[in-house]
């Protein structure tokens, strides 16, 4: 479980979260809709360990993450993240994106994973090609591939279907609903339609406070 | 209709062919036609050709020369690397001010960096000559150019791109696995300019009893002035070089034409030995700064002795400042045209802008010599030298004022295209005004850099005349002193503040214009 609590950030005068407080279940969908500077990219942020907040705690599975003692670094918090733009590495092919998240895992696994999820949207053939090579909604998928790919027990997205266009919205959509199925999710989005049937609750961020 | 057209269209285009026209005749004219008298003594005399393939003495000057350039190109970006690394962090506070401080001795020439040295090696009682201490000498000299390069590369990775791989990894890593591959570009760069700027070097090797392959040129012009014989001696090296710019140019042309990322810097989590690296990096870039400083001020011996060796060399100072402001000023429209030009050019433009950068700069005073007195044009006069510090430095004028232009909105141009009623109109009141900053940048950059050149100055300067370089370069043989230290600190301040002052300007239009 994750539990943010009392989590507040400021930059310069203007306060982006202010104190924060909420509970994501294992296997359960968390919906935050808010405005563009409502504070939601940074309370993600916050949660996977890229933005430290100035008051508050985080804590996952009742660890606290952000204990200034023992602060657990990103990659070791559980936590995978799709961010709004894909955030592809250009040096790298499709596969190698996805296989940099899987290092641990034997060859064979990490061959068989990342097969499975190719296969899975439609993305086979595209393997070998470098992010420069994609289209914009290639791009999209392959960075949902490579935040569900390692099977961390949390997936937070960042506005995933933000500036696509509504069929490629309704693909990715049913990519991510397919993939996510069983794990926590903390999905973020201003167009509070994308989350009608994907979402077991819905929370409303407003000026870096939560609402409803 | 279609004729006038295509009419209108060849009016559009004779500003820019009779631009690009001036660009190849002020640059390439001198050492084309230094290669044809060569290719033409050659077929009268074959005998000629055989000083092209460094056999026995030049073979050996060959690979000290080689061995020389590559250990200080790997080792200028290596410690770029891992000093950019801290700098990058460096984009908030006090402390983003400072940042581009250890650039600042950027254009001061080998030569001076030579003289501080050989104090510190003299005072730890090491040897003053020898294939060490000009290594040293030459990796402090150009070790600005490498970090520069490194951190605009630095500058221009997405924050993005390592927090997500932030997720997966640990930190150390995210650096060796994302972040420095996003930067490589950049210290290909890098490398390929220190490589070809040291093998054109002499100026340092011959202080420290060195011999390498761009002094034997020198020297060989010297005692037969046969400037054919010199070209064709120089082919070896300019191949070379050549070489090493074409390796280089994806790497130029990725750092020139970057945007800088809007998202600060990640801050990462080192592994101790990373970590260590960095700030053994981030150190050696501050000695390089502080010792040219310290050891100046101290050997100068004060301000009444810095006093006596400016007005000693007043007229030397008034030649350099002459010959500075003339080239930084014939540079701007030269650079003007040839970044339009590249900016929509390809591969072999590129390697025309910078193809100059791999001559050696005592070719490019023979070429400009030998061009001015075949036509008459200039010759003896104080524009002769002039031309060969143009020759020199509108490549680098060039890129600068490029790098500059790619960080303006396009938009804003098509715009002026647009509303602006004629080309003229929309050039004077938008284009201009947008890429002045760039320009007046590149202009001081290369005031900066013309300030310090020697090899070619020192041919084509007329008799009777001398610069602050030459004369510097003269007393260094016979060892420091406080007239040489003197002269050298105030030579090194006036370049630092022409460096910085063009990095100010390239920043500040930056932030505006290109967001």
């Amino acid at each position: 479980m994750i539990e943010v609590n009392g989590v507040s950030k400021r930059f310069g005068e203007a306060p982006a979260l202010d104190g924060v407080s909420l509970t994501l279940e294992p296997g359960a969908v968390l919906g935050l809709v808010g405005h563009s500077g409502s504070g939601k990219t940074t309370l993600l942020r916050v949660i996977a360990g890229l933005t430290a907040p100035d008051s508050g705690t985080v804590a996952i599975d009742g660890v606290t993450v952000n204990d200034p003692a023992a602060i657990v670094p990103p990659h070791l918090r559980g936590v995978s993240m799709v961010f709004q733009s894909p955030a592809l590495w250009p040096h790298m092919t499709v596969e190698d994106n996805i296989r940099f998240t899987l290092e641990g895992l034997p060859r064979v696994e990490q061959d068989r994973r990342i097969k499975r999820l190719l296969s899975a949207s439609g993305l086979s053939e595209l393997g070998s090609r470098r992010p420069g090579q994609l289209s914009g909604g290639e791009a999209r998928r392959v960075s949902v591939l490579r935040a569900l790919a390692p099977g961390k027990p949390y997936v937070l997205m960042d506005e995933p279907l933000v500036n696509l266009d509504p069929e490629l919205k309704a693909e990715i959509h049913s990519l991510i609903r397919a993939e996510t199925a069983g794990r926590g999710v903390l999905y973020v989005t201003h167009d509070a339609s994308e989350l009608e049937g994907f979402a077991d609750k819905v929370l409303r961020l407003r000026g870096g406070r939560v609402e409803g | 209709m279609a004729k006038d057209a295509a009419h209108m269209g060849l009016v559009h285009r004779l500003p820019s062919m009779a631009a690009s026209a001036l660009w190849a005749l002020v640059v390439f004219a001198p050492v084309l036609l230094l290669a044809a008298e060569s290719a033409a003594a050659a077929l009268a005399d074959p005998g000629l050709l055989a000083l092209a393939a460094p056999t026995g003495r030049r073979l050996g000057l060959m690979a000290n020369t080689l061995g020389l350039s590559a250990a200080v190109a790997l080792s200028a970006a290596a410690v770029g690397l891992l000093a950019g690394s801290v700098l990058w962090e460096w984009d908030a506070g006090p402390w983003s001010r400072l940042r581009w401080l250890p650039l600042a001795l950027m254009p001061v020439p080998p030569y001076i960096h030579a003289l501080s040295w050989m104090t510190v090696l003299d005072w730890l009682g090491a040897p003053v000559s020898g294939w060490a201490p000009t290594f040293l000498v030459e990796f402090m000299a150009y070790l600005p150019l490498g970090l520069g390069l490194s951190l605009v590369g630095f500058m221009g990775v997405d924050a993005q791109l390592v927090e997500a791989a932030r997720l997966s990894r640990p930190d150390g890593d995210v650096f060796t696995r994302v972040v420095v591959p996003l930067v490589a570009p950049a210290l290909v760069a890098a490398g390929g300019l220190v490589f070809a700027f040291t093998a054109a070097d002499y100026s340092v090797p011959t202080l420290f009893s060195v011999n390498v392959y761009s002094l034997e040129v020198f020297s060989d012009f010297s005692a037969t002035n046969q400037a054919a014989r010199a070209m064709i001696l120089s082919a070896p090296i300019l191949l070379v070089t050549l070489l090493a710019l074409w390796g280089s140019q994806s790497g130029i042309r990725s750092v020139v034409q970057r945007e800088a990322s809007s998202r600060p810097a990640p801050r990462l989590t080192y592994p101790w030995w990373l970590g260590t690296l960095r700030l053994l990096g981030l150190g050696v870039a501050c000695a390089q700064v502080l010792v040219l400083l310290i050891t100046l001020v101290s050997a100068s011996g004060g301000p009444g002795s810095v006093a006596y060796a400016v007005s000693s060399a007043s007229r030397d100072i008034a030649f350099t400042l002459l010959q500075a402001a003339t080239t930084a000023a014939l540079c701007v429209p030269l650079a003007l045209v040839a970044a339009g030009r590249l900016s929509r050019g390809g591969s072999a433009w590129w390697l025309a802008v910078v193809a100059p950068l791999a001559v050696p700069s005592p070719l490019v005073g023979i070429s400009v010599l030998r061009l001015a007195g075949a036509s008459g044009l200039l010759y003896g006069s104080w524009l002769t030298p002039v031309w060969g510090t143009l020759v020199r430095f509108t490549p680098v004028a060039c890129l600068v004022a490029l790098a500059q232009m790619k960080r303006i909105d396009p938009q804003l141009f098509e715009a002026a295209d647009l509303y602006g009623g004629s080309p003229g109109r929309a050039w004077l009141a938008v284009k201009l005004p947008l890429q002045a900053a760039g320009l007046a940048a590149s202009a001081a950059l290369v005031f900066a850099f013309t300030v310090g050149e020697m090899g070619s100055t020192l041919l084509t300067v007329p008799p009777g005349s001398s610069t602050v370089t030459i004369r510097v370069f003269n007393y260094l043989h016979y060892g420091g002193s406080d007239v040489v230290a003197g002269l050298c600190l105030v030579m090194a301040a006036a370049m630092a503040a022409s460096g910085l002052i063009g990095l100010a300007m390239f920043n500040h239009r930056s932030r505006e214009g290109g967001g």
